[in-house]
């Protein structure tokens, strides 16, 4: 007894346990799956039931399982509403709703098993038709409320659900709506016009097919429940599988009892070895059928299919290899575009405060925020998967379908945002995973990469300071230079201006006390030459001024030419001869034996310091109580022409010796004898002593007087002795 | 008997001095002047480099004193000036004066192979110390 609708009842009810069971596995913990396994079950019964029922060939146990069919119906109606809810609220679902609904099926279970709802079944040779009575118009009811029901949970409720989520409910709710319209339609419209009762059923077992059908494209195309890798694994062992039978049934049945092999094969052991040699064979051929079916499904589900090892040492080449980076970035998008076959990339770096660089900026119409980007530096985000509509939105305006924040353990580096796939496929586990893998290393590359342009940056900004900065200073030297010079002019002019009316003074007073106007008592000449001391210490302090200007100034400079100081020294000593003789200092000085060498010194500079110490000695000494004695040495050796000045004066304290001859430095017991000292003197002698290359001779006791001088060098640095010796034959 | 001195140290136009003084200080000229009248010498008086041009041609003294340092002409530009002109200075020893000792000036002093001195070391009488014995009336 055959019966044609078998051919639908087997592979649907395979396909649905099949189907459910995989859901169910790859995830049980997750409810969606577990209702979907429920749902399945249901299916699973009703077909069960109305293949029994068909084939058990009992009138009255036909009838029982017709029963059953409706009752599943009813069953399957509430799983139905349980899980587009719970893939409407992602696995959230609202369980008032069900408890409703459960009830609603408990109430309605009862009302399966009424006489009136099914009254009787006969037997036709293509199984059994029933008869159905008043109260099966509840179940046309309740078919259309859930239809209406669930199509106002799946899309007209308010659902936070991301677009994916979305695609994946249409899909389903349409294979299972359109299941429920065609058994509606087939049952209560077609069956009450006269369609044989058959065509109605087999049409109800066709539609399941709908679902299976329609779960089955979200499942591949739109990863419903994520087993779309299960699924493909699973249609290659089918293949596999079938294809093995096929070929063993060929080839043990087919060649056995074929021609070819009939007459060899005649004993049964012959054909048991037979047998066990073609299963061996065939065990070991088996890997490569299933190779050849797995590589075929997977150019059929994963057509964009790349090896992430490659794509992740690939991209760890160019990382390791660029430092700048603009070519780092736009590099590593190009394979990363090239292998996942993106449609746009693009990198977004971020600095202290703002974007530091993004990739195409001069290409992109639409440049990146640093605010809205900020929104996604938590973790990877997933368009699709998003169901926040606000970031949908901010994403969607720059076409990115991934967002990879990139970031290192100390800080954070800016984005690495990814487009549509080429085959419009979404982001699959595989992909994100290996994209968290590439942005981490991204992300310590890019940072370097950053460091290393902000100093260049740096650099830049600093070549760019220094320039404005020696611009400036080089404007503000030439300023200075020009004040210097008119410091220069004016501190000449001074002292020319102070010198002249001096030299005036001195010139009269000398000339009065000279008796060239008339005869002078004694005490008129006396007064008279406190007044020529006073206005030629007035000329050495208007010098000494001069020069400390100048050491400021850097002009200070020793003007060499040949000096001679047995010609000198006397000259300065007599010129204050007079101040000695009226301080009653016995000054004296003690000529060498023989000459000393000329030297290559600056004269004007040189007397004065002559002049600074036999001063000093005169002042300081002036004090004693058995009258002021100074002595004025001029000595020669091989290498040294030493001048001194020895003193019986107050001395200088050990703890003030330091500091003697540092500028506007005077001891104490100094300042007592001498108020008006300026400070300038032994500093002046003592930069003039160095850098004629000489010594300062110094040293002193407190209250018994001191020796001060200087020794300069016989023949100065670099120059020839001869030529000073000729000279002084020239002077003479 | 020194104001005397004093009135016949300025000589009559026709009379030929034995020393040039061109100083633009009148202090400092006027104390040259007084000095030098006193010791016996004839004098002429200038207060800038053309006057001291003028008056050397004119007088060819035995000696000229001249400031270094003075408007329109300076001392040094003066000399020049009369070196151009062909002035025979075998008759006429030059002493430049100058207030500071800016080594330019002395170096360039020396160069034209004349002496120089330093006004505010020198009183009256170490000038015409000076002067005499530039003329040979003492010995150094």
């Amino acid at each position: 007894m055959f019966k044609p609708q078998l051919f639908f009842y087997i592979p649907t009810i395979v396909l649905t346990v099949v189907l459910g069971l995989i859901v169910f596995l790859n995830n049980p913990k997750k409810l969606t799956n577990r209702i979907f396994l429920l749902f399945s079950i249901g299916i699973f019964g009703w077909l069960v039931a109305q293949f029994v029922a068909d084939i058990v060939g009992n009138i009255e146990l036909s009838l029982a399982f017709i029963r059953v069919t409706v009752a599943v119906s009813i069953y399957i109606g509430f799983t139905f509403v349980a899980l587009i809810d719970a893939l409407a609220k992602e696995d959230k679902p609202n369980k008032k709703l069900w408890l409703y609904s459960g009830l609603g099926f408990m109430l309605l279970l009862p009302v399966a098993f009424l006489p009136t709802t099914v009254e009787s079944v006969t037997q036709k040779n293509w199984g059994v038709e029933a008869t159905y009575g008043d109260t099966y118009a509840v179940f046309l009811l309740y078919s259309i409320s859930i239809f209406l029901f669930t199509l106002y949970l799946a899309f007209f409720r308010k659902n936070q659900q991301s677009s994916r989520a979305r695609t994946q409910i249409l899909f389903v709710y349409m294979g299972i709506a359109i299941t429920l319209l065609v058994n509606i339609f087939g049952n209560f419209i077609l069956l009450p016009f006269g369609l044989p009762q058959q065509f109605g059923v087999a049409m109800s077992v066709a539609a399941v097919l709908f679902i299976v059908g329609f779960t089955g494209y979200a499942i591949l195309k739109h990863r419903l429940f994520n087993i779309r890798a299960v699924v493909a694994r699973s249609l290659a062992y089918v293949f596999s599988i079938g294809a093995f039978a096929f070929l063993y049934a060929f080839l043990a049945f087919g060649l056995a009892q074929g021609v070819f092999l009939k007459n060899i094969l005649t004993t049964e052991l012959s054909r048991e070895i037979f047998n066990v040699v073609l299963a061996v064979l065939l065990a070991f051929t088996f890997p490569t059928i299933r190779r050849f079916f797995e590589k075929i499904t997977d150019r059929v589900f994963y057509r964009d299919r790349y090896d992430p090892q490659q794509l992740v040492s690939d991209i760890g080449r160019v990382l390791a290899s660029e430092i700048l980076l603009e070519q780092l970035s736009s590099k590593v998008l190009a394979i990363i575009d090239a292998q996942m076959r993106l449609a746009t990339s693009n990198i977004v770096v971020m600095g202290e405060d703002g974007i530091f660089y993004q990739t195409h900026a001069d290409k992109i119409q639409q440049l990146y925020h640093a605010p809205e980007l900020a929104k996604f530096n938590k973790g990877t985000t997933i368009v699709d998967e998003l169901t926040d509509i606000g970031k949908r939105e901010i994403l969607e305006r720059h076409n990115v379908r991934a967002v990879f924040p990139l970031r290192t353990k100390e800080s954070f580096v800016g984005y690495l945002l990814l487009g549509e796939k080429q085959s419009g496929d979404i982001f699959s586990t595989q992909d994100v995973q290996t994209l968290q893998i590439i942005s981490d290393e991204l992300a310590i590359a890019i940072n370097n990469a950053r460091s290393y342009q902000e100093i260049q940056r740096f650099n830049e900004t600093l070549r760019e300071k220094v320039r404005l900065a020696t611009a400036e200073l080089r404007h503000a030297n030439v300023e200075l230079k020009e004040l210097d010079k008119a410091k220069d002019e004016f501190i000449s002019m001074a002292s020319h201006q102070l010198r002249t009316p001096l030299t005036a003074v001195r010139g009269y007073t000398s000339m009065v006390m000279e008796g060239d106007f008339g005869k002078v008592s004694k005490e008129q000449k006396e007064t008279l030459k406190q007044s020529f001391d006073a206005a030629t210490r007035m000329t050495r302090l208007v010098d000494d001024l001069l020069n400390v200007s100048r050491i400021q100034s850097g002009k200070f400079k020793i003007e060499r030419a040949e000096v001679d100081l047995n010609k000198v020294l006397p000259e300065e000593v007599s010129m204050l001869a007079t101040a000695a003789e009226m301080k009653h200092v016995d000054i004296t000085l003690h000529k060498p034996k023989s000459p000393v060498p000329v030297l290559q010194i600056d004269e004007g500079k040189t007397r004065q310091c002559l002049m600074n110490m036999m001063d000093n000695a005169i002042y300081y000494s002036s004090t004693a109580t058995s009258g002021g004695k100074v002595d004025v040495y001029l000595e020669a050796d091989a290498d040294w022409v030493s001048f001194k000045v020895k003193d019986n004066g107050i001395g200088v304290p050990k703890a003030e010796q330091a500091k003697l001859f540092q500028k506007f430095y005077r001891a104490p017991n100094a300042q007592k004898t001498r108020p008006d000292g300026t400070g300038l003197g032994l500093f002046l002698v003592g930069r003039v002593t160095k850098d004629q290359g000489g010594e300062i001779i110094f040293e002193s006791e407190e209250g018994k007087g001191s020796t001060f001088g200087f020794k300069l060098p016989v023949k100065a640095a670099g120059e020839d002795l001869s030529a000073a010796a000729k000279s002084e034959v020239a002077v003479k | 008997m020194e104001g005397d001195t004093q009135k016949a140290a300025v000589p009559a136009a026709n009379e030929k001095a034995d020393v040039v003084v061109v100083e633009d200080d009148p202090f400092i000229s006027r104390m040259y002047q007084v000095k030098l009248a006193k010791a016996g010498y004839h004098i002429a008086m200038g207060v800038n480099g053309r006057e001291a041009v003028a008056l050397i041609t004119q007088h060819q003294p035995r000696l000229a004193l001249v400031d270094i340092n003075m408007p329109e002409m300076t001392g040094i530009e003066a000399v020049n000036q009369l070196k151009n002109d062909g002035y025979d200075f075998s008759r006429t020893k030059i002493v430049f004066l100058t207030n500071s000792n800016n080594p330019n000036d002395i170096e360039k002093a020396k160069s034209m192979g004349a002496d120089y001195l330093i006004k505010a070391d020198q009183t009256p009488r170490g000038v015409l110390e000076l002067i005499r014995q530039k003329l040979g009336e003492v010995s150094s």
